[in-house]
């Protein structure tokens, strides 16, 4: 018996050396990812809706697109924590704000469910912080298992990440500009994510979490834009109710409404789209910083 | 609680440290710590259904006495009294939904509509595993090679030990019972040995078997937006998910009971490198056709009145077969399927060629007759499969419509997207591994004997760390274990 458990514990220490190997290996490409820049302009921030509609880094210099499809405000706040805990110098934060990102549909999709918190988790642990963590596994009333079901997925992730830097050369995604090939070319008719939010319908952690943001960004003396891209049935967001309003927002709901060619469905913008779109932010953004 | 779950990862060794530490020394301990564990494993599924699988052991327990009787009149009342309940448990939670629409279609075509009462529950876990555990017991009573148990509480772990509860392999009484009833002491081999199973188990499941089970479902899904090379893909997916699947849960339910001092009937013998469809079903399921063999075939008459009364029984088992699996005419048709493919077999009296050895027992490559006879067979098992796995007849007969035709011959129409090349290229990877490992392993009654054919232990170990990376990262989105529905 003691035999039996000396050789399963050399076998579980031996996997467990692997798997911390393998961890620390893409700990430190992220922790090198995240230290490229020592200076941001404009750090951008959020969904899809941003990752596939402001190619930032084309138009503004120094500045970094770290969103990501179907990112709730809690993974935005722990990429920008980190960023600041790195001492690098933000300018301005620009982050997706659209109709439908305070609504509890987002709540069940994005925030509530387990596998999306270990698709992203797994990713972004080297710089999430464990009370972090801690506070949204409590908010969002995960099982306290959660975060033993996170050790095999940071663990696919690491050789994940190992492979597609073999197979595609490319350095770990946490996030960023990817331009979306689709085209609209049925119009639905259905008006999801168009309509005004009722107030019933506001999910108290994304909120939670804005409201967090909004304050880093305060206390680092950050300027925060929140941005809502053009969407095909022109809708517009309205102020979201906090405590400070330290942030301006950019409604671009409506600017391109109905025209099909720009949209790869009816919420985010194609790669025609994003491009227009992109220098037009631009422009204003420069308008808006030299004011 | 299902066996590649995080709860059995806890739930195992917790049990397992218990077993061999506080209750090593005393039989009776041993047994009740099994049943309570048993009984937890089952009840952290469903605790209502916990109480008829209770009510289940507890009146077979006590017919075993009655079918022990000298006076053959009682006993075999009794025994018929067993047979009703186990199966009158079946027909109602499993059959009673299928044959009231069976009946409704029949009234429905004399004109006649009647609206019957249909039952909106669902199908207690390992029903049909427990009762046929139930059966086996009385039967072996009645033929006179068992005794009746005194004891209920070792009674009670032969029907629901947790590595066999829910899926098998299908206990017999004199198999089991024996172990049961004797105090077990720590194997380290058979420990060691359990252990790999496990790891092989959830390989084959969670990486093999879910993968497959990814594209199979998309073209079964979907099949009419397929060719039918495309649709053929489908159903040889499909073939992978269901062997792995099961053979892994096996491997599992083995490994789990081998290291609680256990040896679990063997449920596969590696199937796909059967030669015919004869020596297919003396590898496929065992613990189930041979359960159907010994309380089914032979008390009809088996081989032994003729060959018409043998053509007979041979339909009957198949048939019987399939239905087990399922209230569904698609059940049928495959068993039946089966029996056609094995009757030519038999009418030739070439059914038991292959049956006493395995392929290429004395080469490591198989001659060119037997390559040819593992393809056909393998060719045969996989479209039948198409019945087993398809909603409706209608759709099975679709299927093998698209696949018979000449869009067989064009290339399959399957635009997977980069991310599901990836998937394609592992499950590639792992079947191969798989293959060659169970190749090496064929003349085994263990599937994880090409284990033992390594001499170096460096080499044994770069499999096990291989296999556990492997696991989490080509591991497939969660299906659940498909004999789980039956």
């Amino acid at each position: 018996m003691k035999y039996f458990i000396r050789r399963l514990s050399y076998f579980l220490s031996l996997t467990g050396v692997i798997f911390v190997m393998f961890s620390y290996f893409y700990y430190y490409q992220t922790e090198h990812k995240f230290t490229i820049h020592q200076k941001i302009d404009y750090l951008i921030l959020g969904d899809s809706h941003v990752q596939n509609g402001f190619d930032a880094e084309k138009h503004l210099p120094n500045s970094i697109n770290l969103s990501n499809s179907a990112e709730a405000y809690f993974y935005c706040y722990c990429k920008l924590k980190a960023l600041i805990d790195k001492e690098i110098k933000i300018e301005n934060v620009i982050l997706s704000y659209g109709p439908h990102n305070l609504t509890t549909t987002i709540d069940t999709i994005w925030v509530l469910d387990n596998e999306n918190f270990l698709s992203k988790s797994r990713g972004y642990y080297p710089f999430m912080r464990f009370n972090d963590v801690s506070e949204f596994i409590t908010k969002a009333k995960f099982s306290k298992f959660i975060a033993i079901k996170l050790i095999p997925e940071v663990f696919y992730q690491s050789i994940y990440s190992l492979e597609r830097q073999l197979l595609i050369k490319k350095l770990p995604y946490l996030g960023g500009f990817e331009p979306n090939l689709n085209q609209l070319s049925i119009i639905a008719s259905d008006t999801t994510n168009n309509g005004p939010i009722a107030a019933s319908n506001i999910s108290d952690i994304q909120v939670f979490y804005l409201e967090k943001i909004v304050d880093l960004c305060k206390s680092q003396k950050i300027k925060l834009f929140l941005l809502n891209t053009p969407l095909f049935y022109g809708t517009n967001v309205t102020q979201p109710k906090l405590k400070d309003k330290d942030f301006v927002i950019l409604d671009y709901g409506n600017r391109f409404k109905g025209q099909i060619e720009y949209f790869a469905d009816k919420v985010h913008l194609n790669a025609k789209g994003a491009d227009v779109f992109s220098t037009m932010l631009a422009n204003d953004l420069n308008k808006f910083s030299t004011k | 609680m299902l066996f590649n779950s995080l709860e059995y990862l806890f739930f195992l060794p917790v049990v397992f440290i218990l077993y061999w530490t506080i209750f090593e020394k005393n039989l009776r301990y041993q047994n009740l710590m099994l049943l309570v564990a048993s009984y937890f494993f089952y009840g952290w599924w469903s605790w209502k259904f916990l109480c008829l699988l209770l009510l289940s052991t507890i009146l077979d327990f006590a017919y075993g006495f009655g079918v022990a009787s000298k006076n053959r009149k009682r006993s075999k009342q009794f025994l018929w009294l067993s047979i009703i309940n186990n199966l009158g448990i079946l027909a109602i939670f499993k059959y009673y939904n299928f044959f009231i629409a069976q009946f409704q279609t029949a009234f429905s075509f004399l004109g006649v509509h009647i609206d019957p009462f249909l039952l909106n529950i669902a199908l207690p876990v390992g029903i049909s595993f427990y009762t046929f555990h139930g059966l086996s017991y009385v039967f072996d009573i009645y033929r006179g090679v068992q005794q009746p148990v005194k004891n209920f509480i070792d009674y009670a772990v032969f029907v629901c030990f947790f590595p066999l509860l829910v899926a098998g392999p299908i206990e017999r009484a004199n198999h089991l019972l024996p172990q049961i009833q004797k105090i077990r002491q720590f194997d380290l081999a058979r420990a060691s040995i359990g252990l790999r199973l496990i790891l092989w188990g959830i390989f084959k499941k969670v990486v093999v078997a879910d993968n497959s089970a990814y594209f199979a479902n998309e073209i079964f899904n979907n099949y009419t937006n397929y060719n039918g090379s495309a649709v053929f893909l489908g159903s040889f997916f499909f073939a992978i998910q269901i062997y792995c699947d099961f053979s892994g849960y096996s491997d599992i339910a083995i490994g789990s009971a081998n290291l609680f001092g256990f040896d679990l009937l063997k449920n596969f013998k590696f199937p796909y490198f059967s030669r015919d469809i004869a020596e297919f079903w003396k590898r496929w399921h065992i613990s189930l056709s041979s359960w159907f063999r010994d309380y089914l075939y032979i008390p009809l008459g088996g081989s032994k009145q003729g060959k018409l009364i043998t053509v007979r029984n041979t339909f009957i088992i198949f048939l019987v077969s399939g239905f087990w699996h399922g209230a569904s005419w698609n059940f049928i048709a495959w068993g039946t399927a089966h029996a056609l493919g094995f009757m030519p077999l038999f009418l030739l009296s070439k059914n038991k060629i292959n049956t006493k050895n395995a392929i290429s027992e004395n080469s490591i490559f198989p001659s060119i007759r037997e390559l040819r006879g593992m393809i056909t067979t393998f060719l045969f098992v996989q479209l039948c499969w198409i019945f087993f796995r398809a909603p409706s007849l209608d759709i099975s007969f679709n299927m093998l419509g698209k696949i018979f035709s000449f869009d067989f011959f064009a290339f399959p129409n399957i635009n997977t997207p980069n991310q599901d090349k990836l998937k394609l290229l592992h499950l590639i990877l792992a079947g191969l591994f798989l293959f060659i490992a169970e190749w090496h392993s064929r003349t085994s009654d263990i599937s994880t004997q090409f284990l033992d054919k390594i001499t170096s232990s460096t080499i044994r170990w770069a499999i096990y760390i291989s296999l556990t990376i492997m696991i989490v990262y080509f591991k497939g989105a969660p299906v659940e274990f498909i004999y789980f529905a039956f």
